[in-house]
């Protein structure tokens, strides 16, 4: 195996990390999109999403052996809880201070993250759980000496599936041109008639949703999960996000993508030790030298 | 004639600023009415109102008999009183027929939306040359244009224009004016804003003044016209 080939199968790995921050990035882009504001909890509605799929997967694992059908089960459960769970948390938490300073929102959402990562660790002790759906997690076919592993094609897919939806659902239908209306002027929006909160709504459920696939992919390839894991996955996916431009749905895709491939290289070169490093680090050099991202967009009026 | 639009003792505040001090007026159906006065004065925080973006404080709005005053600003404008805002407020970044389907939120017939569209294309044929174009893209004029026909996209029964001749050259003001005449003439009823006292004048049947936050002069616009020492006090002395 060549040096060349170690970064082309670091390069497969990290499409599939990349994948799952893309996922994330996208539901921070949106809200921060529409009401300027950033969701520190949404790396935990992540984390829910994960756990919600891995107790579906726990209840009928024993019962009915069919694993896929199972992990679909279970990722439609997580879609549904996160939905919920977002829409409630918008509804009782963020709502009443849509009108405040976007400082309060922002530390209420670090109360709802630390509300949200208690109430699981209450339930699971702290420890991490494990998850084995009996998939057979090694097997996959070889391009020269790359191997890819069928679970890593299959997952990569179904987010660039996700992905190609969102983008249909966000241009071509009433209610995602009204998600992209109400991200550039609220007032004027709800001049024509749209409901701006129901759409604020919209958008925390659609990016809730996003949230619980990744948490459920992320807990069939790592096969494991901790009520902590929504913490630096968030933080990494907000990183994806400001890296792409925050508010942009294509850069937050591209950012997510960019990040996962970025770090699987840095850790083949460095070490993983300094795989952390790297992604703050790409962080501080997009915020020096391009802060509006890769599609930021940067105002301009004309009168 | 019926009055379609009632405003009555309406207050409203910006935090302890009081900007409008108990305003009452009223817009005929069919009529074409103009708010005068000059910057701060309080003519952009009226239409605001009555839209429901920043409610009363006190005081009754009513629409067509019904009391909107603390209606939501997205069920007013379902009742078919259309709000063209200050500064056009068009969404730059979307294409042209993408902003005039978001003035068709509240329509659900998609036949009823395109009658709507080929209507708008009709009015201002630019327009429908460019609807695939970003609006960020347009003139001033074309972006009031659009401004305009995204208003009218849910057939309204009244539309408050904010600032129609702000920042654009005097041709386009007049082309503009002509269309509001047009649209009155089939049916719509009309509330300007205006700084532009000479247009809005000849343009409106009846006319308000307004100067710091409340009504000083009211009176048929043929009649205000001649009374330029008034309008000079209000309205600064450049225009007559």
């Amino acid at each position: 195996m060549s040096v060349f080939d170690i970064y082309i199968q670091q390069i497969v790995n990290g499409l599939i990390l990349g994948s799952f921050y893309a996922l994330i990035a996208l539901g921070y882009s949106m809200v921060y999109g529409i009401i300027k504001m950033l969701n520190f909890a949404h790396g935990d509605i992540y984390m829910f999403g994960a756990f919600g799929s891995w107790a579906v997967f726990y209840f009928f694992a024993n019962r009915a052996g069919a694993e896929w059908a199972c992990l679909l089960f279970g990722v439609l459960a997580a879609m549904c809880l996160c939905a919920a769970l977002g829409f409630l948390i918008q509804r009782v938490a963020y709502r009443p201070l849509f009108d405040a300073p976007r400082l309060s929102l922002m530390i209420v959402a670090i109360g709802v993250s630390l509300v949200l990562e208690n109430a699981i660790m209450m339930v699971t002790n702290g420890d991490s759980v494990y998850l084995n759906l009996g998939i057979n997690m090694t097997a996959g076919f070889r391009i020269g000496h790359v191997s890819v592993k069928w679970i890593q094609l299959v997952l990569f897919l179904i987010a660039v599936v996700v992905m190609v939806g969102l983008t249909l659902l966000i241009n071509y239908t009433k209610w995602g041109q009204a998600m992209r209306a109400v991200s550039e002027d609220m007032n004027t929006c709800r001049l024509m008639g749209i409901n701006a909160n129901k759409v604020i709504a919209l958008t925390f459920i659609i990016g809730s949703v996003l949230a619980a696939i990744a948490g459920t992919m992320n807990g069939v390839y790592y096969g494991s999960l901790k009520y902590d894991m929504g913490y630096m996955m968030g933080i990494k996916a907000f990183t994806a996000a400001v890296i792409g431009g925050i508010g942009s749905i294509p850069g937050a895709m591209l950012g997510g993508i960019l990040l996962g491939v970025l770090e699987a290289l840095g850790t083949q070169i460095c070490g993983s030790a300094w795989k952390d490093v790297f992604a703050f680090g790409l962080l501080i050099l997009m915020l020096v030298f391009k802060p509006n991202g890769i599609f930021g967009l940067s105002e301009t009026e004309r009168m | 004639m019926e009055k379609l639009l009632e405003v009555e003792q309406v207050e409203t505040c910006y935090g302890k600023v009081k900007a409008l001090k108990g305003i009452s007026f009223s817009v005929e159906e069919g009529q074409i009415v103009a708010l005068l006065g000059s910057n701060g004065a309080g003519k952009s925080t009226s239409l605001k109102t009555i839209s429901g973006i920043t409610p009363a404080s006190s005081g009754t709005v009513r629409f067509m008999g019904e009391d909107i005053t603390r209606l939501s600003a997205h069920k007013i404008a379902a009742r078919g009183l259309a709000h063209i805002p200050e500064g056009r407020c068009i969404f730059k970044n979307m294409t042209i027929r993408e902003n005039l389907l978001l003035g068709a939120f509240t329509v659900s017939s998609d036949a009823e939306k395109k009658r709507a569209m080929d209507y708008v294309f009709d009015l201002f044929p630019i327009l429908g040359e460019r609807r695939k174009q970003l609006a960020g893209t347009l003139s001033g004029g074309e972006q009031q244009m659009l401004a305009i026909g995204r208003g009218l996209m849910a057939h309204p029964k009244m539309v408050m224009l904010d600032e129609l001749s702000m920042g654009l050259a005097p041709i386009i003001v007049q082309q503009l004016a002509g269309v509001i005449r047009k649209l009155n003439e089939a049916g719509l009823t009309v509330l300007l804003v205006e700084q532009n006292a000479k247009m809005a004048l000849a343009l409106a049947d009846y006319s308000y003044i307004l100067s710091t936050g409340s009504i000083v002069l009211e009176g048929k616009s043929a009649e205000l016209q001649h009374n330029s020492d008034v309008i000079k006090a209000y309205l600064g002395g450049d225009r007559k």
